[in-house]
């Protein structure tokens, strides 16, 4: 079996209990200076920018899919946005192919850079693991990458069952990516584009409904009913409010024709940023912050005097 | 998978203890997990690893990293990936160190018969006559299939493979298909191997196209000088001597175990061309008497030894 493969097929976290060893000071010195003489530079700057093709990217390692689970992965990525962002019912949505460093994979006509100087190692760009994915999973921007850096590897060096079961494995941990649209795709065929609030926390999101339809036909008494056991505002038919969910504000959501708004109350030193890292401008109101027009996607509240943050969704 | 947090304390020169001890214990679970080979760790052998091969082998593979300047552009990965560049990485020396022991070792006939098994269970229907495993390329009939291994090989050609492993196995793949187009029937799959690794000829530096030497004229007696070339046909520098050893014991008994120590080549490859070479000798000529047979010998034995001496 090859190496490689094996590897990528075997998953599973390693148990390093299971290997309790005793070390010497000796030892560590001696790694210690390998490393000193190797004058390795670490660290660099975050930046946040627009999503554009062309971009390698790094993927979030744990992202909530739009039924609200949470979804994980051990194997960090690196992918490459093949096309432009599109907008998807109002979502964000580009192609990225996954990159390798695992180049001695790379089959006949397989793109391959050499270049070290783009993500640290030379690479191999997994076009036939080409994959939609939401923007939203996309962490840190590692740099650009132009077509004129791959080369096409013309030669067999590798046997072909190996790159078979490479690929296989490969597409197999890729539908870690591609799950964030096909979840998004269930979501709108199951609930017809319904608007709802996700909260994140745990495994599993906690999701507030709007009752648009519930608010026509139905006389206050019997609404104010059924809005109270959903949690809604009877006073208002189109309003998402979440309070008492362990948060240290009161949250409400609304629908408008030209986007959405969001409210925050008491007013406080909460900041609201959207998934491409930008802060957005509050109005601030009756001890209340509102925010609008707000897209659908990925926000993050953070409340600067417990130093908390709290991951939402408008979908 | 490696402790981002501990692969930056590595790299900023603050390795803790517990780092440590978490990167060696990684390095031994994964060898455990995957069973790679011991013997990628200098001077060890066995099949079960321990502490002192884990620490071996992580050293060995911080001191690759840093010879082939994998760390020069590490300010371009981010802190939340460097623990699994360094396990992709770790993965990449290892495979790349098998490769270089596989290389060292040469063919091995084993090795060779796994793949031919291989691409005919693959490529190829395989079918059980008699409890003996043939295989066709089409399902043809097995009683209708005859064939001489031996005359077949002279027609075919040798396919010389050097470091890389894909072209072993395209080859491998390619004298598959070459025997089966041949015979034009089904072949007995352990014929098969026998014929493959005889099409196939490990090369190791470029003289390849060195031919096997012409026989002297020094034989001591002409009447056996045909016989003589047509029994060490094939035989260059490296066998003679092997077989020296191994058949004719001039240096002593020599096990299996002392020719693999001596040559480095396999044991199931050593095996299969003493047996090979002791066929071929005994084939190529039956003594008249016991004199005969002696004479017979002595002069295989030194035909061998021009050769073992001569720099083919």
């Amino acid at each position: 079996m090859n190496v490689i493969v094996d590897f990528l097929q075997n998953t599973a976290p390693l148990n390093e209990s299971l290997y309790d060893m005793s070390v010497e000071m000796s030892e560590i010195e001696e790694v210690k200076v390998l490393f000193r003489n190797a004058h390795v530079e670490l660290g660099r700057l975050a930046m946040t920018a627009q999503k554009h093709e062309g971009q390698i990217w790094t993927v979030k390692s744990r992202y909530y899919d739009y039924q609200g689970c949470l979804q994980q992965t051990n194997r960090p990525y690196m992918v490459l946005l093949r096309s432009e962002v599109e907008m998807v019912n109002g979502v964000a949505v580009a192609r990225a192919c996954p990159i390798s460093p695992f180049v001695d994979m790379a089959a006949h006509e397989d793109l391959v850079c050499k270049e070290e100087d783009i993500v640290g190692f030379p690479f191999l760009l997994e076009e036939w693991n080409e994959q939609p994915v939401l923007t939203e999973l996309l962490d840190v921007l590692i740099g650009n990458c132009a077509d004129s850096v791959f080369e096409k590897k013309t030669c067999i060096t590798s046997d072909q069952a190996d790159v078979e079961a490479f690929r296989d494995a490969e597409v197999r941990l890729a539908a870690y990516l591609s799950h964030s649209v096909v979840s998004l795709l269930e979501y709108y065929e199951s609930t017809q584009n319904r608007c709802a609030l996700d909260v994140m926390g745990g495994t599993t999101a906690k999701t507030v409904y709007l009752n648009e339809k519930l608010a026509d036909g139905f006389r206050r008494g019997k609404y104010q009913a059924y809005a109270a056991k959903a949690g809604n505002n009877s006073g208002d038919q189109k309003k998402i409010t979440v309070a008492d969910w362990n948060l240290p504000y009161q949250l409400e959501l609304r629908k408008r024709e030209e986007g959405h708004v969001i409210t925050i109350s008491p007013v406080g030193p909460v900041t609201l940023v959207n998934q491409d890292g930008i802060e957005l401008k509050a109005a601030v109101a009756d001890n209340r912050m509102v925010y609008y027009p707000i897209a659908k996607g990925l926000y993050r509240i953070s409340d600067g005097n417990n130093r908390q943050s709290q991951e939402i969704r408008i979908k | 998978m490696f402790e981002n947090q501990y692969i930056i304390e590595i790299l900023s020169g603050k390795l803790s203890y517990t780092g440590y001890r978490s990167i060696v214990e990684t390095v031994a679970g994964m060898a455990r997990l995957h069973q790679w080979p011991v013997n990628i760790c200098t001077g060890y052998q066995g099949e079960t690893w321990t502490a002192e091969m884990a620490k071996e082998l992580t050293h060995a593979f911080f001191e690759w990293m840093i010879v082939k300047d994998k760390l020069k552009y590490l300010y371009k990965i981010p802190e939340s990936y460097l623990g699994y560049y360094f396990t992709q990485m770790l993965v990449s020396f290892v495979a790349d160190r098998i490769k270089c022991i596989q290389e060292e070792t040469g063919l091995s006939y084993r090795k060779c018969a796994e793949l031919v098994k291989g691409v005919c269970k693959r490529d190829y229907e395989t079918l059980l006559v008699e409890g003996k495993e043939y295989v066709s390329a089409n399902g043809q009939n097995v009683e209708r299939c005859a064939y001489d291994k031996e005359k077949i090989l002279e027609y075919l050609p040798k396919y010389h493979v050097g470091n890389e492993a894909g072209k072993l196995k395209a080859s491998v793949s390619m004298a598959v298909e070459d025997v089966l187009n041949m015979v034009g029937g089904a072949v007995a799959v352990d014929d098969m191997c026998d014929m493959v690794f005889d099409m196939i000829v490990y090369v190791e530096d470029d003289n390849r196209h060195e031919p096997v030497p012409p026989a002297s004229d020094t034989i001591v007696d002409s009447d056996y000088h045909g016989i003589v070339r047509m029994a060490l046909n094939g035989v260059d520098s490296t066998l003679a001597k092997m077989i020296l050893d191994y058949l004719f014991q001039q240096n002593g008994v020599m096990s299996l175990t002392d020719m693999e120590n001596k040559y480095h080549v396999p044991k199931s490859t050593i095996h299969y061309k003493m047996e090979k070479a002791r066929n071929k000798i005994a084939q190529a000529y039956v003594p008249d008497n016991e004199q005969d047979g002696i004479n017979y010998l002595k002069n295989i034995a030194e035909r061998l030894d021009e050769i073992a001496n001569s720099k083919y």
